[in-house]
Parts: structure tokens; sequence; C-alpha cells
């Protein structure tokens, strides 16, 4: 097995099916959010579903659901402020959940703290009208308000040709347990290897030799907006976590390849082959007569 | 019925071909004259280790190149029952789609190497499940019209009456956006189910809620027991 066969298998090994457990939970607790905030807000605000389900981008160990919810431009039934409105769609929240300020968004623990539900609800208002662009309050920074699109930052990591390289780094920062948002990840791991060609093993060398000689002059910039820059993301701790982890990582797989880092593989079983391609279709459903 | 399409246009038969092999390369086309069938071990592979096959032969729909295509377990292996297997008892010919499922979901329609490498795929990996006596993977749309009926609910969240309502808009082919909605909430559909109603109204064709339609009448007229297979 070569060293980019057997990074495809961690990626097979963290996939989550759409029917497991973990993935029918996020679903219910979704609605849930959604049916609390139609209760109080009704029809008008827009809502959205991100992270790393919309991106493909998921991973077992770490994924995490981000449902933006933004009042049109005219909706003041949250507030006049993006402060008031933050703070309004976190107090409805908090009637059923333990909420926790995380950036531009609340996260949502439940009521006794003990599960982090790994879902964001992103508050915000559209710049103008109904869609498009959309200014957030960044609760956590003490700036003013942050504006993005939240469809362009999708669809740039979508259509970025490298989600196995994403997940990968992700993992890598999951198990390195680095503070680093994965909206600046995979940012970053789009623009390291833009232009770059190699196998998946030679990608995600790449990222960590750029993480580990260049961790000073490591810059993002915002895909929807190119006036925001996002540097500010990476603080001094930041990048020399990175570049001390980089090290150390790409240190082991010189000696041991990527398996020290990320351990044995379970092999799947036909069974657990045929379940997945079973599911694979989304309409394969028996019925009772087929013309 | 006029014509079969691959009469008419045998190169687009030829590319449906080549790209029926290349991902199922031990079937084989054969032309009997009155059909175009694809016939021979169907390999439900993956990383480069066949899992299981089965024997199969996929008829070519002749009303058009990307409509459902009749599929049958040749070797036997499959038993001819409608439950647990979904299989049609007198000719074998496995339940595959729901017609109406299959145009919601896929309003152009698939290709034959897409039918096969998607749903049909599917339904033979979740065939290897029942084979062990286990339940489907997926889950099962009752038989009959009764399937039709569930689909229906299930794409408005709502109860059969409002499924039957839905048909009946569909049958008459009569949808407005200013008509109370089928669902029952009393609202019109523009303010309502207006994605569902809306996309089932372009993308299924009509025939289908009449057919349901009239199964679910003669069933009330006693003619019929709710397990019958419908036919055309
Ligand atoms: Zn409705």
């Amino acid at each position: 097995m070569t060293e980019s066969e057997y990074l495809r298998k961690v990626l097979g090994d963290q996939t989550l099916a759409d029917d497991s457990q973990e993935m029918k939970e996020l679903r219910d607790e979704r609605d849930n959010v959604w049916r609390l905030l139609a209760a109080e807000y009704g029809t008008a605000p827009v809502r959205r579903v991100g992270g790393s389900g919309a991106k493909g981008t998921m991973n077992k160990e770490d994924f995490d659901l981000d449902l933006p919810y933004y009042f049109p431009r005219d909706d003041d039934s949250a507030g006049d402020t993006l402060k008031e409105i933050y703070e309004s769609v976190e107090g409805v929240l908090s009637k059923e959940y333990r909420v926790e300020r995380k950036g531009v968004a609340v996260r949502l623990h439940d009521k006794e703290g003990k599960i982090d539900f790994h879902i964001d609800v992103v508050p915000g208002r559209f710049v103008n009208g109904s869609d498009g662009d959309a200014f957030l309050f960044p609760a956590t920074s003490g700036k003013e308000r942050l504006q993005t699109n939240l469809e362009e930052h999708i669809a740039h990591v979508k259509n970025s040709g490298v989600i196995d390289e994403i997940r990968l780094g992700k993992l890598w920062r999951t198990r390195k347990k680095i503070q680093l948002k994965t909206f600046a990840l995979e940012l970053l791991i789009i623009d390291i290897l833009s232009g770059f060609s190699g196998t998946l093993a030679e990608k995600l060398e790449k990222v960590l030799i750029e993480f580990r000689d260049n961790s000073e002059n490591l810059s993002i910039s915002d895909p929807a907006n190119t006036g925001n820059d996002l540097s500010g993301m990476l603080t001094t701790e930041v990048r020399n976590f990175l570049k001390s982890a980089a090290r150390d990582t790409l240190n082991t797989v010189r000696s041991g390849g990527w398996k020290a880092v990320f351990g044995e593989i379970q092999e799947e079983s036909s069974n657990e082959v045929l379940r997945r391609i079973s599911l694979a279709s989304p309409i394969s459903r028996p019925w009772g007569y087929h013309e | 019925m006029s014509e079969p399409w691959y009469r008419m246009r045998p190169a687009l038969l030829e590319v449906d071909r080549q790209q029926v092999l290349q991902a199922q390369p031990k079937l084989e086309m054969i032309d009997t004259g009155d059909a175009v069938l694809f016939r021979g071990p169907f390999l439900l592979e993956e990383g480069g280790k066949v899992h299981e096959q089965f024997d199969v032969e996929v008829a070519v729909s002749p009303r058009s190149q990307v409509d459902i295509p009749v599929v049958r377990e040749v070797a036997g292996r499959i038993p001819r029952q409608l439950d647990p297997h979904h299989v049609i008892k007198d000719d074998g010919t496995l339940c595959v789609v729901l017609p109406e499922a299959y145009w919601y979901h896929y309003p152009e329609g698939l290709r034959l190497d897409a039918f096969m490498m998607g749903p049909l795929r599917s339904h033979l990996a979740g065939q290897t499940f029942v084979l062990q006596g286990l339940p489907w993977p997926q889950k099962e749309w009752p038989h009959a019209a009764d399937g039709s009926l569930a689909f229906y609910r299930e794409i408005l969240g709502a109860d059969d009456r409002a499924a039957v309502r839905l048909m009946l808009m569909l049958a008459k082919g009569s949808i407005k956006g200013h008509r109370e909605c089928p669902c029952g909430s009393g609202a019109i559909v523009r303010n309502c189910h207006r994605d569902a109603v809306w996309k089932a109204s372009e993308r299924i064709p009509r025939e289908l809620a009449q057919r349901t339609l009239y199964q679910l009448w003669k069933r009330r007229q006693g003619q019929m027991t709710p397990q019958e297979p419908i036919r055309a």
C-alpha cells in the first residue's frame, strides 16, 4: 500500500454515513433549532446550512454544523444593531440550550453542559435585501462587524479540488489540539496547494512543510471579500504551534510513514462496504411493482 | 407504440453500450430483435475487490434513453418473493425504484450506466442483506399504490388525505400558486408547500398520479387486494 492509499483509507475510516447515529442526532438537533427560532421570529429570516457537512469535509472525529440565520436588511424583529440581533438569537436559543459565544457564532450545548452538539448558529443581517453578503457580529473579538458571504466560502472550498487534503489537515489539527478555526485552516490549505500538483501524501506533506518553514508569513484572505484580511486569526501563538506540530509530524513521517501519525486502520468488512453501497443512491428504496 | 429510440438512433445506443461496459465490464449487450438487453454478472466492486455479484438481465426501455429499465436477476439466487425481496413473482422483475421518486429526484432521468451504478447497484447491495435474513439497509416503500401514496405523504410531510389531494391536482394538471395547499394547512400553495408541489407537477408524469388514483379507486370498489401489484 502506498502512502496515499493509506491516507485514503484514513479518510474512508473517518467518513460519517448519512444514516449514522451522529448524523441523525445532528439533523434532529438542527430541526429543533429551526423550530425554536421560527416560533420567535417567524419565517422571514433566512436559514442556511454550512459547516463540514455542506462542504464535504466532514470527519468522524471533527464535524460541525454551521447554521447561519440571517435577517433581511429591513427586518428589525430581533433588534436594530448586529449586537442586538446576536443577543436576541442567543437569548432564544438559551431557552433550550446552554449557549457559548464562539467568534461570530453561538455554540450549542445541552443544558447540563455535558453534550457539545457541534452546532454553531450564526446570527447576522443581509447587507442588502435578503440575499448575498451578510454582516455578522464578532461577539468575542471586540470588533463591530464582519462582512462575509457564506455561499461563496462554501463554493470556494467545494470547488477547491483539495477536499481530501483539507479533511486530513483538519484531522491532524484536531489530533494535535491546535486552536485554529476550520475556516482559517481551509483557506490556508487551499492557498498553499494552489498550483501544486502531486499525490495526496505529497500534498499533505507540502502543507506541513509550509507550516514548518513559513509560519511567520502565512496569511489568510477572505475569498468572499478581498478587502477582508483574516490574518488576525493567526496569532503568534497559533503560528508557533503550527510550526512545532508540523515539524514533529514531518519527523514522524520520515521515520515511520503516515501510519505512525494517524495509526492503524481496521479493514472494512465486505458487509460494511455493501451496506455503504446500498445507501449510496438517494432513490434506492425497493417498491412493489415496476411497470 | 412508436419505434423504439434505439432503432431510430442506433448511434446513441452504441454510446450507452460503451458506457455500460465501462461501468460493468462483464455485461454483454444482446439485441433479440424485440428487445435490447444487457446480460451477465453485475459486480458489486469497490477498492479493487468484488464483494458480491448477481447475474442480471437489464432490458433497455424502448420509450426513452433515460426511462427506467426493467431488471431481472436470472440465476435464481434471489427468491421470487415480493416480501422481503421486492421481486415480482411471475416474471422476476426487481422493483428497484419507485417511478415517482425517480422522476422527482432526477427530472432529466438517468442514462443507463448511471442507473446501473446508482439505484441498481445500491438495490443489489441491499439484496445481499436480505439474503442473509437481515433487513434492507435502505428503507422500503410499501407495495403498489401504497408506495406512491407514501411518497406523496413524505414530500408533503402530511397524511394520506393530503397525498390524495396532491395526486388529484397532479392528475388534473391544475397546479396554481393561489390554490389551497394540498397539505390541509389552509394556506395557499405559494405560501406553503410551494417547492414540493411545483417539483411534483413539473417532474412527475401525470399518468403516474392518474394510475395510482385509479388503483386506489379500484381497491375501494373491492376489486383488488392491497398487495396486488399495479399494472399499467
Ligand atoms: Zn402545505
